[in-house]
C-alpha cells in the first residue's frame, strides 16, 4: 500500500509531539529565569511565561481534539451562561411568583403528552372545600390537534363523604390513525379520519375509605368524525367501507360506574402498592338505536418492592364492548390497543376490536437519586395484549383457538422521571413488529 | 512503508513500557518557586460564579475539554500525569499566600488545634446586633451582623431537626483545615438571644420569589421563625467573622488570577489544592469549589498582597446543609454520567453497599461514617478540575497532612464545635480517626511510605537515615518491616541490591563508592519496603545524594518517590 509523503510526515510530527508532551511530564517544571526582569512586574511577567497550564507541544498535540469540540463546547458554554442568567434572574421563581398566587393555591403549569401536544392547565386548588380544584387545559399539536377542558374536581358534599367531578371536555384530532379493525390489521391498512368530540360529565363518587372510591358517571357526548385534512396517506372512507361511526355525527349519552382502589404508598415513585380500576358504562345513541352499546372494563396493577428500590409492576387489564338493542359500536369506541397506556411500540389505535386483553411487566430501578425527594428510574418493559371481537366468549380464554396466535407484544425501555406526588416526566423507546416508536411525557 | 509503519506502532506500544523502567536519571532539582507574598497592586473583585453554571461547566464543559485533550489523554494512558509546579526537591510546598506547614512542620498541641485562627470568643452578645446583609434563600437562613464592638460577622443557622449539624461541621473542619496549613477564617459557636437582633438601614433582601427588595423587621422575624431555639429560648449559630483586608471575591480552581501579579501558578498545578483531595475526602468536603473559597488583599507588615482562604465548611463532615448529607454524597458527583450510564447497563443488578445502608447515628452529626469509606473514589459534588490532576505524589502529600493529626488533636477539634450531646462528639472522633487510617493505609499502600531522610556522617561510612510513616502510625510492626536498598552512582549500580531489616537507616560504604574524576558526582539510593513477610515490595523511592566532593560533606538533592 502506498502512502502519501504527508500523511508520514503528520505521523511523524504526532509521534514527536507525543513524545515530547510525555518527556515534559516526567520531571517537574523547573523554574523561571528571572535575567532581565528590572522591575517585580517585569520578573512576574516573566514567570506567567514560563508557569503555563499547558506547553506549546501540549497545546499542538491537542489541537484536532480541541477543533472537533469547539462546536460542542460553545453550546455547553451558551447553555451554561443561560443556566447562570437563568438562575441569576430568579427568572423561573419570578415568572413562578407571577403565574402563581400568594398562597400558592392559584397558577398555572406546562403540559406536554404525544397525542394532545403541548399545553398550559391553570389550576385553582381550594376553590369550593378544602379538597376540590378547578382547572382549564389548552393544548395544541401538529396539524392543528387541538383540546380543551375545565374540570372541577373532588368537590366535597355530604360533609366529605360524597365528591362531585364535573367535567367539559373538547377536542379536535384531524389526523388520527385507523389500521381497520381485528387482530390481524396490517400496518399497511393505514387511513387517516378527523374527529372531533365535545363531552360533558358529572361524577358523584363515594370515599369508601382511605384507598377506595365508588363512583357513577353520567355524560352527555357529541362526535364528528370526518375526513382528514392530512393527505400523506389514504382517508378512512377511501381504505375501508361499512365502519360504524365512520363520517357520521352522532350524540350519545351514557352512565358508567366505577370502583377505584388505590394502595400505592406514593403516587409519583411508587415502590409498593395496588390499583384496581372497574368500570361499567352504559351508551345510548340519542334519537335512535344505532349506537347502542355497553362496555365494561377491569384494571390491575401491582406494584412489587424487589430490594433496594428496584420494583416490579404487573398489569393486567381487559375490556369488553358489546352491543345492545340492535346498536352498533362506533369504530373510536371499541376497544383498542397501542402507544403509552397499552402496548408500548404499536401506534395509537393500532389494534381495535370489540374485546381487548392486556398483560404488562415494567421492572424500574433508579439510576439517579441525587435530588431531594425526586429522581429518576429507568425501566424495562414488556406488554402484551391481544384484540378479538369475542375474546371473553363462553368457550373460555384458553379455547379460544386464535388467543395465543393473535398476541401482540411490545418491548422496550425508557426513563422516569418523579417527585413523591408526581410523574414529572417520562421518555421511553417501544419495540413491536411495526418496529420502534418513541414517547415522551411532561407533568 | 509497512516498516516505517511498524516502527511508529512499536514506539506508540514502547513509550509506556519505558515509562514504567523509572530508571535512575541524572537529577536535577527544581528551581525554587517565588515567594508569592511580595507587595502587589490590589486586583479587581470578582464576584463568585453562579453555582449552577459553575456546576454546569465543571461538569460537562470542563469534562469535555478534557476528553479530547489529546495530550493529557496520551499522560493518563502511559500513566505519567503532569506533576505540580510548586514543589521542591523533597515533594514538599514551600510557605505561600496559599498555605503554611502548620501540623505537618511541627505538631500543634491539642490547644492550639481547638483554638485555631480565632483571636477572641466571637461576637459580643451582651450588646445589640445590627443585621447588615441577609440571605433569605434556601433551607437554612442567614445573615451579616456587626456587633457592638463594631466586629462583623457571618451568622449561619442549623437546619430544624438537627441542631449543632452545620455549626459543628463549620468550626471543626475550619480548625482542621487551619491546622493543616489552609487560611480559614474565624468560625465560632455562639449561642444569643434573638433578641438583641436589630435592623439595620438599607438592608438588601432578596425574598424566596427572587424579587430584591429592602428588608423589613417582618422578614427577620421569618427568617428567625426557620431556626431551631434552644430550651433555653437562645439560637445557636456559626458565626464567621469578615476575613481581614479587603476581599476580592473567591478564587477559581482552574487557571490564575490575571490581575495578581503573584499569582503566577495555574491553580490546577499547585500541590496544595491537588492534595486537598485527600484532606476532603477525609473530611468529607463534598463542596469543594471556587464559591466556597475567598482572595483577599491583606497587608502584612510592609508588604500588600493577596491571601486566599478556605471557608463554607458547613457541607463538610456529616453535614448536608439542609439536613444530613444525603447518602450518594462523597460517592457520586450530583449527575454523575459514569454512575448513571453503569447503573443503566447493570439493569439495577448492581448497589454499591453504601446505598445500602442508611443510617443516621446522631442528628447533630449527619451522615458521617469510615465503614464505606473509599479515600481513593471520594466525589465532590460537582467535579473539582484540581482534584482531577492529582497526581501520586500530590496525594502522598496529603495524606501526610491527613496523617499529621493525632488523636488527641482530633478529639480537641471535635470538642471546638462543643457538641452538647458527649456520644456525638466521640462518635465523630472515632470517625475522623478511622478515617484518617484508612486514608493512610491507602496511600501509603500505593507509594513508599519512607520520609524524613538525614545523612548522618560518620568516620568511615555514611549512613542514610528516615522514617517510615507506615510503621509510625501503627499500621504495622517495626520488627515486620524490611528495606531493600541499592546505590548508583552516577547512574552505575554499586553493587548487589541489599535488605535491611527493623532499622531506619541504610549504610553507604564510601569504600564502595568507584570515584570518577568527574567535576559533579551523584549518588542515588533506592529504596523499597514491605511490611509484612506476604507482601510484595512497595514501588521504589530514590534519593539522591550530591557527591561531589569527597572531602566535604554529602547533600541531599531531592527525591523521587514512584507508586504502583
Amino acid at each position: 500500500m502506498k502512502q502519501r509523503p504527508g500523511f508520514i510526515l503528520l505521523q511523524t510530527i504526532l509521534i514527536c509531539l507525543l513524545f515530547s508532551v510525555s518527556s515534559q511530564a516526567s520531571t517537574p517544571t523547573h523554574g523561571p529565569d528571572f535575567t532581565g526582569a528590572k522591575t517585580l512586574q517585569d520578573s512576574v511577567q516573566i514567570l506567567r511565561k514560563h508557569y503555563r497550564s499547558r506547553s506549546t507541544a501540549e497545546k499542538i498535540a491537542s489541537f484536532p481534539g480541541r477543533l472537533i469540540y469547539i462546536p460542542l463546547r460553545y453550546t455547553t458554554k451558551t447553555l451554561s451562561w443561560t443556566v447562570a442568567y437563568v438562575d441569576e434572574t430568579r427568572l423561573i421563581q419570578r415568572v413562578e411568583d407571577i403565574i402563581t398566587s400568594e398562597d400558592g393555591l392559584k397558577g398555572l403549569e406546562p403540559t406536554y403528552a404525544s397525542r394532545t401536544g403541548a399545553g398550559i392547565t391553570a389550576y385553582w386548588k381550594k376553590f369550593a372545600t378544602p379538597q376540590s380544584e378547578v382547572n382549564m387545559t389548552v393544548s395544541a399539536g401538529q396539524f392543528f390537534r387541538q383540546r380543551y377542558r375545565i374540570q372541577a374536581e373532588d368537590i366535597e358534599l355530604l360533609r366529605s363523604k360524597l365528591l362531585l367531578d364535573l367535567s367539559l371536555n373538547y377536542h379536535m384530532y384531524p389526523n388520527e390513525r385507523f389500521y381497520g379493525v381485528g387482530a390481524n390489521s396490517e400496518k399497511s391498512g393505514l387511513s387517516l379520519y378527523s374527529i372531533e368530540q365535545s363531552k360533558f360529565s358529572g361524577a358523584f363518587s363515594f370515599q369508601i375509605n382511605k384507598y377506595s372510591k365508588l363512583g357513577i358517571k353520567p355524560e352527555y357526548e357529541v362526535s364528528n368524525v370526518m375526513e382528514s385534512p392530512d393527505t400523506a396517506h389514504p382517508t378512512m372512507v377511501e381504505m375501508y367501507t361499512n365502519i360504524p361511526g365512520m363520517t357520521v355525527k352522532s350524540k350519545l349519552v351514557s352512565v358508567g360506574f366505577e370502583l377505584g382502589v388505590d394502595t400505592r404508598d406514593h403516587p409519583g415513585r411508587t415502590t409498593s402498592g395496588k390499583t384496581m380500576d372497574i368500570s361499567y358504562g352504559f351508551y345510548k345513541n340519542l334519537g335512535d338505536t344505532r349506537y347502542n352499546f355497553q362496555k365494561a372494563n377491569i384494571d390491575l396493577t401491582h406494584t412489587q418492592h424487589i430490594i433496594h428500590r428496584r420494583t416490579l409492576v404487573l398489569r393486567i387489564a381487559g375490556e369488553m364492548t358489546r352491543e345492545y338493542d340492535n346498536g352498533t359500536i362506533p369504530f373510536y369506541y371499541l376497544s383498542e390497543l397501542g402507544s403509552t397506556e397499552t402496548i408500548r411500540g404499536f401506534e395509537r389505535g393500532r389494534l381495535r376490536d370489540r374485546d381487548m386483553m392486556l398483560v404488562s411487566a415494567e421492572y424500574r430501578y433508579p439510576v439517579w437519586r441525587n435530588w431531594e425527594r425526586a429522581g429518576a428510574d429507568f425501566f424495562l418493559f414488556m406488554d402484551a395484549g391481544q384484540v378479538s371481537h369475542d375474546l371473553y366468549s363462553s368457550k373460555g380464554l384458553l379455547e379460544n383457538s386464535s388467543f395465543f396466535k393473535d398476541f401482540r407484544q411490545g418491548f422496550g425501555f425508557g426513563l422516569r422521571v418523579w417527585n413523591e406526588d408526581d410523574l414529572l416526566f417520562r421518555t421511553m423507546a417501544g419495540w413491536s413488529k411495526d418496529g420502534w416508536r418513541l414517547y415522551l411525557t411532561l407533568n | 512503508m509497512k516498516y516505517r509503519t511498524l516502527i511508529i506502532l512499536f514506539l506508540i506500544i514502547a513509550q509506556p513500557l519505558c515509562t514504567f523502567a523509572r530508571e535512575v536519571v541524572w537529577y536535577t532539582p527544581p528551581a525554587q518557586v517565588p515567594d508569592d507574598r511580595r507587595s502587589v497592586p490590589k486586583p479587581k473583585f470578582c464576584a463568585a460564579p453562579n453555582d449552577f453554571a459553575s456546576g454546569f461547566e465543571n461538569q460537562f464543559i470542563k469534562q469535555g475539554d478534557q476528553m479530547v485533550d489529546l495530550a493529557r489523554q496520551y499522560r493518563h494512558l502511559v500513566d505519567n500525569p503532569k506533576e505540580a509546579y510548586n514543589v521542591n526537591a523533597f515533594g514538599e510546598v514551600e510557605n505561600s499566600s496559599w498555605f503554611t506547614n502548620r501540623n505537618t512542620e511541627s505538631p500543634m498541641t491539642p490547644e492550639e488545634i481547638r483554638k485555631g485562627v480565632t483571636t477572641g470568643n466571637g461576637p459580643a452578645t451582651d450588646g445589640l446586633w445590627t443585621v447588615i446583609r441577609a440571605k433569605a434563600e434556601g433551607v437554612t437562613p442567614g445573615f451579616a451582623i456587626r456587633d457592638n464592638r463594631g466586629d462583623q460577622y457571618f451568622i449561619k443557622f442549623d437546619p430544624i431537626g438537627f441542631s449543632e449539624q452545620n455549626s459543628g461541621a463549620d468550626v471543626v473542619s475550619s480548625r482542621l483545615f487551619y491546622a493543616a496549613g489552609y487560611f480559614t477564617p474565624e468560625n465560632y459557636i455562639v449561642s444569643f438571644d434573638p433578641d438583641i437582633l436589630t435592623l439595620g438601614g438599607d438592608v438588601s433582601f432578596t425574598d424566596d420569589q427572587g424579587w430584591k427588595r429592602e428588608m423589613t423587621l417582618a422578614d427577620l422575624k421569618a427568617m428567625l421563625e426557620r431556626v431551631e431555639v434552644q430550651d433555653d429560648g437562645t439560637v445557636r449559630a456559626m458565626a464567621s467573622k469578615y476575613i481581614e483586608g479587603e476581599v476580592l471575591g473567591p478564587f477559581s480552581y482552574r487557571g490564575i488570577r490575571e490581575d495578581d501579579f503573584n499569582d503566577f501558578i495555574p491553580h490546577e498545578h499547585r500541590r496544595e489544592l491537588r492534595g486537598l483531595y485527600v484532606f476532603s475526602a477525609w473530611l468529607n468536603h463534598i463542596d469543594a469549589k471556587d464559591a466556597n473559597s475567598m482572595d483577599s488583599y491583606v497587608v502584612r507588615g510592609d508588604r500588600k498582597y493577596v491571601q486566599h482562604f478556605m471557608m463554607d465548611f458547613g457541607t463538610t463532615l456529616g453535614s448536608g446543609g439542609r439536613g444530613p448529607q444525603p447518602i450518594y454524597r462523597g460517592h457520586e458527583n450530583e449527575f454523575d454520567p459514569h454512575a448513571f450510564l453503569f447503573r443503566i447497563l447493570t439493569f439495577g443488578l448492581y448497589s454499591p453497599a453504601w446505598e445500602r445502608d442508611n443510617e443516621v447515628k446522631f442528628p447533630s452529626i449527619g451522615r458521617y461514617e469510615s465503614k464505606h469509606f473509599q479515600p481513593e473514589k471520594f466525589k465532590t459534588i460537582f467535579p473539582n478540575p484540581t482534584f482531577e490532576n492529582m497526581t501520586p505524589r500530590d496525594a502522598y502529600w496529603g495524606v501526610k497532612m491527613v496523617m499529621s493529626f493525632a488523636d488527641d488533636q482530633l478529639d480537641a477539634a471535635v470538642e471546638a464545635g462543643e457538641y452538647s450531646d458527649p456520644d456525638a462528639a466521640e462518635y465523630l472522633a472515632t470517625v475522623l480517626k478511622k478515617r484518617r487510617d484508612i486514608t493512610g493505609k491507602y496511600w501509603f499502600k500505593k507509594l513508599p511510605p519512607l520520609d524524613n531522610f538525614i545523612l548522618e556522617h560518620q568516620e568511615e561510612n555514611i549512613e542514610l537515615q528516615f522514617d517510615d510513616l507506615y510503621t509510625k502510625a501503627g499500621f504495622a510492626k517495626q520488627t515486620d518491616a524490611e528495606y531493600r536498598y541499592e546505590i548508583f552512582f552516577n547512574l552505575k549500580p554499586t553493587g548487589e541490591p541489599k535488605i535491611v531489616k527493623e532499622f531506619h537507616s541504610i549504610p553507604i560504604e564510601l569504600s564502595s563508592v568507584n570515584w570518577d574524576n568527574q567535576d559533579e558526582n551523584q549518588l542515588c539510593i533506592r529504596i523499597q519496603a514491605k511490611h509484612r513477610s506476604s507482601e510484595k515490595w512497595s514501588a521504589p523511592l530514590d534519593i539522591y545524594v550530591d557527591a561531589s566532593d569527597k572531602t566535604e560533606e554529602w547533600q541531599l538533592l531531592g527525591v523521587e518517590r514512584w507508586w504502583k
